[in-house]
């Protein structure tokens, strides 16, 4: 059974495509990360993994349950974090409420905490370094912090496959690499699915087991190794940009045009013969 | 012993402070405060289409609050549906619509009601919690009592879709439902205020006294308390003031107060802030 199956996926938005004929599988537990440009479907995509949108064509399995059929019941196995744009910011609501809200919103009414789900609160709130915050107000940390929060609620649950929509975003490198290392730590020992859209590459070259390179169509989905070429981020990026691999392993991007005596690219040889001969 | 009218305005007034801090503060935390004005105006079109009705064609039973109260929800499960999966924007440009709709309703069936019963307009219009029966007393506390018991049952419900709606449904939570929900209950609070102190003045006493409470509470369950409290204090001063020194419209003074110590809180609250900075 595969964990995630999606095969042929259209999806439009009143008429305009978002997604065309994207097929991609994920069999065994790993970590997929999903690159592409703005605009290129990758929150669809994982909209239409949790049942939020329904595609006009294609076909869909998350864990074996077809999310247009049930969708609640896909939702309730899966760890979802969405892109930052829904949440209110302005309500007086307390950290530990935010991530028992990841457990209790999956249970039927009356949603009552037991003892075992604060404990469980006080695990994921030291995986993501902020036990001491338990009992601040949410609205008042820093955004970075609260997306750490999110990242615990989303793993409250012990989901087998975690859904991340930018979880990256306004952390800091420390916490970046943290929650990534704690991401790899639950592929490898805990037989948990991730797929995470970030807009990072070197994340994928240095975390992901697989890569999905989308720009409205999939234009790339293998090894990381195999789908971060140069002619297949040109195909998702366009020209202008070039891609480099830093003494650290790192991939960076940088303009074409770009010249300067400092930078790691301007000093390596590719760049100095390329200038010889211009 | 006090009068009965006396004995009902307070026994309104304690209600209202109910609705007032409960539904009053989650409006203002799901973003949709101006849904109590769209909503009481409503709630005066279906009460005079309702006086119509029963007076012009003998409709037997539609007491003019029922009609309100249909009105009223009307608009909030318009609301609802316009906002789709809770995009606040959308929400504001729906309740803008059936607010003019509404008010256009009004004034139009105001326009046909005989003189005789213009008194009972004007009643829903600027309220009149010194008038009301005994009748009048036993359902709004029936519709308090209603609307308190579902927003504590569903607290977490409601609190989780202001909070994030998205991230609610994303859950297997079903947040349409619990938005409905919700969005209806606010729009019954509304008519029960408005039905004491009136169409005009209702949007103040419902907004007012719970972002102030929002301003210093820590969590959700100590702004409704205080919202409710300043609400009870609003209500009585304005009583007791219309009652012994001027013979003012209570829910309009309450409406002033409440407006008046929002202001004047903001402003300390920003001067704290500014302290500290
Ligand atoms: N609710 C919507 N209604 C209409 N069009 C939409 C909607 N959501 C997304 N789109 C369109 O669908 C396309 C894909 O959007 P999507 O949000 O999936 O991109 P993305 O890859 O996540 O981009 P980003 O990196 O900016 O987050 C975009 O062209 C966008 O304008
Ligand atoms: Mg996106």
């Amino acid at each position: 059974m595969g964990i995630v199956v999606v095969k042929d996926l259209t999806v439009e938005y009143e008429g305009v495509i978002a997604l065309e004929d994207v097929s991609l599988e994920v069999s065994e537990p790993s970590f997929t990360v999903v690159l592409g440009p703005n605009g290129a479907g990758k929150s669809t995509l994982l909209k239409t993994l949790i049942g939020f949108i329904r595609p006009v064509r294609g076909i869909v399995r998350v864990l074996g349950i077809d999310p247009t059929k049930e969708p609640y019941r896909v939702r309730k196995l899966v760890g979802y974090l969405p892109q930052r744009e829904f949440i209110e910011r302005d309500i007086p609501i307390k950290v530990r409420d935010v991530i028992l809200f990841g457990l209790l919103a999956r249970r039927p009414p009356p949603r009552v905490a037991t003892v075992r789900d604060l404990e469980k609160v006080r695990e994921v709130l030291k995986i993501v370094g902020l036990e001491e915050l338990a009992d601040k107000r949410f609205d008042e940390l820093s955004g970075g912090q609260q997306q750490r929060v999110l990242i615990a609620r989303a793993l409250v649950s012990d989901p087998k496959l975690l859904l991340l929509d930018e979880p990256l975003s306004a952390t800091d490198v420390k916490t970046q690499v943290s929650i990534l290392e704690l991401l790899r730590e639950l592929v490898d020992e805990r037989n948990v699915s991730v797929i995470m859209v970030t807009h990072d590459v070197s994340v994928a070259v240095e975390y992901s087991d697989y890569v999905a390179l989308l720009n409205r169509r999939l234009l790339a989905f293998g090894k990381p190794g195999d789908v971060l070429t140069p002619s297949n981020l040109v195909k998702a990026y366009g020209e202008g940009l070039r891609m480099f691999l830093t003494k650290e392993g790192r991939v960076m991007f940088i303009a074409d045009q770009h010249i300067c005596d400092f930078c790691e690219y301007c000093r390596s040889r590719e760049w100095r013969r390329r200038r010889g001969a211009t | 012993m006090l009068p009965s009218f006396v004995l009902y305005a307070l026994i309104a007034s304690v209600l209202v402070s109910f609705v007032a801090g409960t539904a009053g503060v989650f409006a203002v935390l799901r973003g949709v405060s101006f849904l109590i004005a769209g909503a009481a105006h409503a709630a005066l079109g279906g009460a005079t289409i309702a006086l119509i009705l029963a007076t012009q064609t003998g409709i037997p039973f539609l007491p003019p609050i029922v009609g309100a109260l249909l009105m009223a929800l009307a608009m909030a499960l318009a609301t609802g549906y316009a906002g789709g999966r809770g995009i606040t924007a959308r929400m504001e440009t729906a309740i803008s619509v059936f607010f003019a709709l509404s008010l256009c309703l009004a004034v139009a069936a105001i326009s046909l009601v005989p003189s005789e019963l213009m008194s009972q307009v004007w009643g829903f219009l600027l309220g009149d919690i010194l008038l009301l029966t005994e009748q009048d007393v036993l359902i709004l506390t029936v519709a308090t009592l209603v609307v308190i018991s579902l927003i504590s049952i569903f607290f977490k419900e409601f609190t989780y879709i202001c909070f994030d709606m998205e991230g609610a449904a994303a859950f297997g939570m079903r947040v349409h439902l619990y938005n409905y929900l919700l969005l209806s209950l606010i729009a019954t609070s509304t008519v029960i205020a408005t039905k004491a102190i009136g169409a005009i003045v209702v949007y103040a006493m419902m907004t007012a006294p719970a972002a102030t409470a929002l301003l210093h509470a820590k969590s959700i369950e100590r702004a409704i308390i205080l919202a409710t409290a300043l609400s009870l204090l609003y209500l009585c001063t304005s009583l007791l003031i219309s009652l012994t020194l001027v013979n003012i419209a209570p829910g309009a003074l309450a409406g002033v107060l409440a407006a008046v110590v929002y202001l004047i809180s903001l402003t300390i609250k920003r001067a704290r802030r500014r302290i500290r900075e």
